[in-house]
């Protein structure tokens, strides 16, 4: 059978799923200070798993801060303030800040966060990165690195060039550096770290979908022969596929060959611009692939995309079709391999 | 309409490489001719004649309601082959305006070049359809599919009522996915299955008087416009790609994008076995055609026997398919 | 939808249109037969391919075979406006436009282009796009405009009109539905040689000329009734560029036609209507392929004379001897 065709799905409730590990993690803990009052009929969404809607009063317990996605009504018969829900979602605490987590939504850049982005356009000084968020970000001249060294004035003439450097539709890896008022982010990619993206494949999947961690690119060892794999998962849900390649040391060029310093910066600004892929074996090309299939399983079924999954993800679909290349990504497939992922990550 | 980004050099060039080795690596691990998987409902719509719902992975949600009015012939005895052609409308509304959210969407419009669009329609100035022209190609498989004129049977007969009266079909695809390039084969699955699921109330009165007919509202009884158990089937429309030496049936959007040379084949089936007959090939806009030096500028004889071949190998499977899922669910109505 | 929206600049006719009068002739009780053509069924048409008629654009043809004429304006490459929503292009944008003159066929048509219109200009774009070299034209336009100014017209010889004791009957032929597809693809067959040759008289590189070819395959009428489809399509008729009347007694099963590069032997544009039955796997279709390359391959013969026409007047014209010198030095430097 070429294709797979399937009945659409009846509605299934949150009761239904109760026992399924597979939904979002609430992080809502139930002993919790704020489910002690528990009279108000508007309140009822609490305590069933710390999902709040819109509106809906938290708590009017002084004690707890209101954090994002809530805000302060004053009661116009008591008078006490309470914290109420503006978003629908879980609710989160930090300490004694309160705050709601909505289940969808776009992303919403923070100083600091690695993303991957797509050039949307090219301005005379500055680029237009589009990173899943409600304003595209942008990207200085001043903020990358340029070729010849990090310490180079920039000049007319690399503006330009500017799109020797990125060009529509370019991907590339950045941090956050600034946000203005608006909300709108600045990106740099000052550091060899980041930069364009090559050698691979691009996917996203939702922004929510890519847990925060310590760190956000991974570093894989794939069987088959596959080699090592470095996976670039943006916190905006744009992740980056890709094989591995040596990062280039801060003087330049490849580790262990010997240059002179002025063809150094040559070669370091070549190799960090290039638009050509390396030589990429089809070992590493199937096991990218079969990657960017657990990690697409992985957020349509509603597992928070991490480091840990993405490894358990990756053994699990080894382990259902060791060679097999009939893997439609999802559907059924897709279905398996995230729960077998899931079983695993139960036993550890 | 801002076009949608364009993938970045390295990207189409590690897409192009992983589709021309032997095997090729399709970026989802598929098989060539393998499809994705399609959430499939009908005869859902109260009001319709004839409904379907198909939801795509990529190229997302559509829904299409079929309407059957009667109509006195235009110009009765004298109907012509254009007049007869004006007895089936087909409009593709896409939701939103058509825009792909390109700006800074995540909505799917970073993807890639003009997609999965037939014959393209990112160069006709003036485009003011959002559809992509896809009304036009849809209905010209419509009338072709079931042999066109030679094959002496034609879907405009189902539609004659009685001398001077006929039904004017009315499809409207409605696009929920905003997409300034719909997937063919998102289309062709929806108007296929919508066209199966399709019923005529039946006729009361004589055939051959030019009164105003009159119908029997006993939905029990009402006929459907193509008989489940005989042929012709409703066609379908099938994109293909081609990257290299290799032929990729229902390509994705970075596909469509890497790909040197596309082709949509309109297929209808004709027997049991499932054999089928090609009512219809346009040329399908890809990424590529027309790049660089030293590359396909255009489809060689080899290649295109390819292409055809590789859909009416698959066509089959895919038409039954669609078939028995409507059968199954209107008779669970 | 802007077709749709009223046009203000013009006085527009009804918007229904107009059903033409069809005139019997009275003195005739047999049927008003359609011309039969006299070619033979290999044979295209005679081509008339002029290019740069049209003094104030870059490029332009006129193209004209039996009825059909049309007339194509190649603008550009010229630079693409300046403002913030225009997108960076790396290559030149090519842009077609086709649009039939209000009288260019039985029933008038309006001036803003229709659904055919617009698909004609699409498949003129997908025909044109990979044949130019639109790398060498950065961040630049082009523009190719056809106006058809006659055309074998749908609305000819629809029906086959009998008089009897001054009763008119009229045989309606409801099978004929490929004659709308012959008609679109004689045009665009037209229409992608027109414009390669305007192409070429506008300077614009290409990797090779595309010539247009149609072909129908039509089986005997006889064969259909009844379940004689087999004998019929054994007594397969292949017609390079089609006229509108189908041969006598014979029946159109499909149409082909494509955007031919002969030189690199690849289509750059392919649109079969109608049933290439392929039980037997894809033998019927090659067969009515060929017949439409070949087809192409006639228009190319006429569209490489066309180009070289223009080249050659101006070259006689301003006594340019530029190639023969250049020619010259060449053997001097191997000699």
């Amino acid at each position: 059978m070429p294709i797979q065709i399937i009945a659409p799905a009846p509605f299934v409730t949150a009761a239904d799923e109760e026992d399924d590990e597979g939904g979002v993690r609430l992080d809502f803990d139930n002993e919790g200070d704020i489910a002690m009052d528990s009279d108000a009929p508007r309140r009822a969404g609490r305590q069933t798993g710390g999902i709040v809607t819109p509106g809906e009063v938290v708590t009017d317990d002084p004690q707890w801060m209101r954090g994002h996605g809530t805000y302060l009504c004053q009661s116009h018969e008591s008078g006490s303030q309470s914290i109420v829900s503006s978003l629908a979602g879980t609710i989160s605490k930090t300490n004694k800040l309160l705050s709601i987590r909505a289940l969808k939504f776009r992303y919403v850049p923070e100083i600091g966060d690695l993303v991957v982005g797509r050039i949307l356009e090219v301005q005379t000084k500055r680029w237009r990165v589009d990173i899943a968020a409600p304003h595209s970000a942008t990207l200085l001249l001043s903020s990358i690195n340029l070729p010849g060294g990090i310490l180079r004035k920039r000049t007319s003439t690399d503006e330009l060039q500017i799109r020797t450097f990125f060009s529509e539709g370019d991907l590339l890896v950045a941090e956050v550096q600034t946000l203005s008022n608006d909300g709108q982010a600045s990106l740099h990619t000052r550091s060899l770290k980041y930069g364009k993206l090559r050698n691979g494949v691009f996917m996203m999947i939702d922004a929510g979908m890519v847990r925060r961690m310590k760190s956000h690119v991974l570093t894989m060892n794939t069987s088959n022969g596959g080699g090592e794999v470095d996976i670039y998962l943006g916190v905006n849900g744009y992740i980056y596929i890709a094989k591995h390649t040596t990062p280039l040391t801060e003087s330049g060029g490849p580790e262990g060959k010997s240059v002179s310093i002025t063809r150094l910066e040559e070669e370091a600004s070549e190799a960090i611009y290039s638009n050509v892929n390396e030589e990429i074996s089809p070992e590493t090309r199937a096991e990218i692939a079969r990657i960017a299939c657990v990690i697409g399983a992985l957020a349509k079924n509603g597992v928070k995309v991490d480091e840990e999954m993405v490894h358990l993800g990756y053994e699990a679909a080894l382990e259902e079709f060791l060679q097999g290349m009939e893997w439609g990504g999802d559907g059924e497939m897709g279905r398996r391999v995230v729960e077998a992922s899931l079983v695993k990550r139960r036993e550890q | 309409m801002p076009p949608p980004t364009p993938l970045s050099p390295p990207e189409l060039s590690y897409l192009y490489t992983s589709l021309s080795l032997t095997p090729p690596i399709r970026l989802d691990l598929r098989q060539p001719s393998q499809f994705r998987p399609i959430i499939a409902e009908c005869s859902f719509l109260p009001h319709c004649n004839g409904s379907s719902r198909i939801c795509m992975t990529e190229a997302g949600e559509c829904i299409v309601g079929i309407k059957a009015e009667v109509e006195k012939d235009a110009t009765t005895k004298y109907a012509t082959v254009i007049e007869r052609e004006k007895w089936i409308e087909v409009s593709v509304e896409v939701a939103g305006g058509g825009v792909a959210g390109a700006g800074s969407g995540s909505g799917g419009g970073g993807g890639g070049v003009g997609i999965g669009g037939i014959s393209g329609a990112g160069g006709a100035t003036g485009r003011d359809e959002g559809d992509g022209g896809a009304a036009v190609w849809l209905k010209e498989g419509l009338l072709a599919g079931g042999g066109g004129a030679g094959a002496g049977w034609s879907i405009l007969d189902r539609l004659v009522i009685s001398s001077g009266w006929h039904w004017k079909l009315y499809i409207d695809v409605l696009l929920l996915t905003p997409t300034s390039h719909p997937s063919p084969l998102l289309l062709s699955t929806a108007v296929n299955m919508a066209l199966s699921s399709t019923y005529l109330p039946k006729l009361t009165s004589p055939h051959d008087i030019d009164d105003i007919p009159t119908f029997s509202d006993d939905w029990a009884i009402s006929t459907p416009l193509y008989e489940p158990t005989s042929f012709p089937k409703p066609p379908i429309s099938l994109p293909v790609v081609a990257v290299g030496d290799n032929v990729f049936l229902d390509p994705s959007v970075a596909e469509v994008a890497a790909a040197e040379a596309g082709l949509v084949i309109t297929l209808s089936l004709v027997d049991e076995e499932g054999s089928c007959d090609v009512v219809g090939v346009r040329s399908m806009e890809v990424g590529r055609a027309g790049g660089k030096e030293g590359e396909r500028k255009g489809i060689g004889r080899k290649l295109l026997r390819e292409m055809v071949g590789a859909c009416v190998k698959e066509a089959g499977e895919v038409i039954k398919g669609l078939g028995e899922t409507t059968q199954k669910q209107m008779f669970r109505a | 939808m802007a077709a749709k929206a009223p046009d203000r600049r013009r006085n527009n006719p009804p918007s229904h249109g107009t059903t033409p009068p069809v005139f019997l002739s009275s003195a005739s009780s047999g049927a008003v037969k359609p011309k039969q053509s006299s070619r033979p069924p290999n044979e295209i048409r005679k081509i008339f391919l002029r290019t740069g008629l049209i003094s104030s654009v870059t490029g332009s043809s006129f193209l004209e075979i039996a009825p059909l004429k049309l007339s194509i304006s190649v603008l550009g490459p010229r630079p693409l406006p300046r403002t913030s929503s225009t997108p960076f292009a790396a290559q030149a944008i090519l842009t077609t436009e086709v649009k039939f003159a209000p009288f260019a066929s039985t029933v008038r048509r309006g001036y803003v282009r229709d659904s055919s219109e617009r698909d004609l200009g699409s498949r003129l774009y997908q025909a044109l796009v990979g044949a130019i070299r639109r790398e060498l034209y950065p961040k630049s336009r082009i523009e190719v405009v056809v106006t058809i100014l006659d055309s074998e017209d749908e609305g000819d010889d629809v029906n086959t009109v009998y008089m009897e004791e001054g009763k008119t009957t009229v045989e309606t032929k409801f099978w004929d539905a490929g004659r709308s597809e012959r008609a679109l693809g004689v045009v665009l067959a037209g229409c992608i040689t027109a414009a390669s040759a305007a192409l070429a008289d506008a300077g614009i590189e290409m990797f090779d000329l595309v010539s247009g070819g149609v072909a129908t395959s039509f089986v005997d009428e006889v064969g259909l009734k009844g379940k004689g489809v087999g004998d019929a399509v054994s007594n397969k008729l292949y017609v390079r560029d089609p006229a509108i009347a189908p041969p006598e007694g014979k029946v159109p099963l499909a149409t082909c036609v494509l955007g031919y590069m002969a030189a690199r032997d690849e289509i750059s544009e392919l649109w079969i209507s109608g049933k290439v039955g392929t039980k037997n796997g894809t033998a019927e279709m090659d067969e009515l392929v060929d017949e439409a390359i070949a087809a192409a391959r006639s228009a190319r013969g006429v569209l490489n004379e066309a180009a070289k026409e223009r080249v050659q007047f101006i070259v006689d014209k301003t006594g340019t001897t530029e190639p023969l010198k250049e020619e010259s030095t060449d053997v001097q430097m191997t000699g």
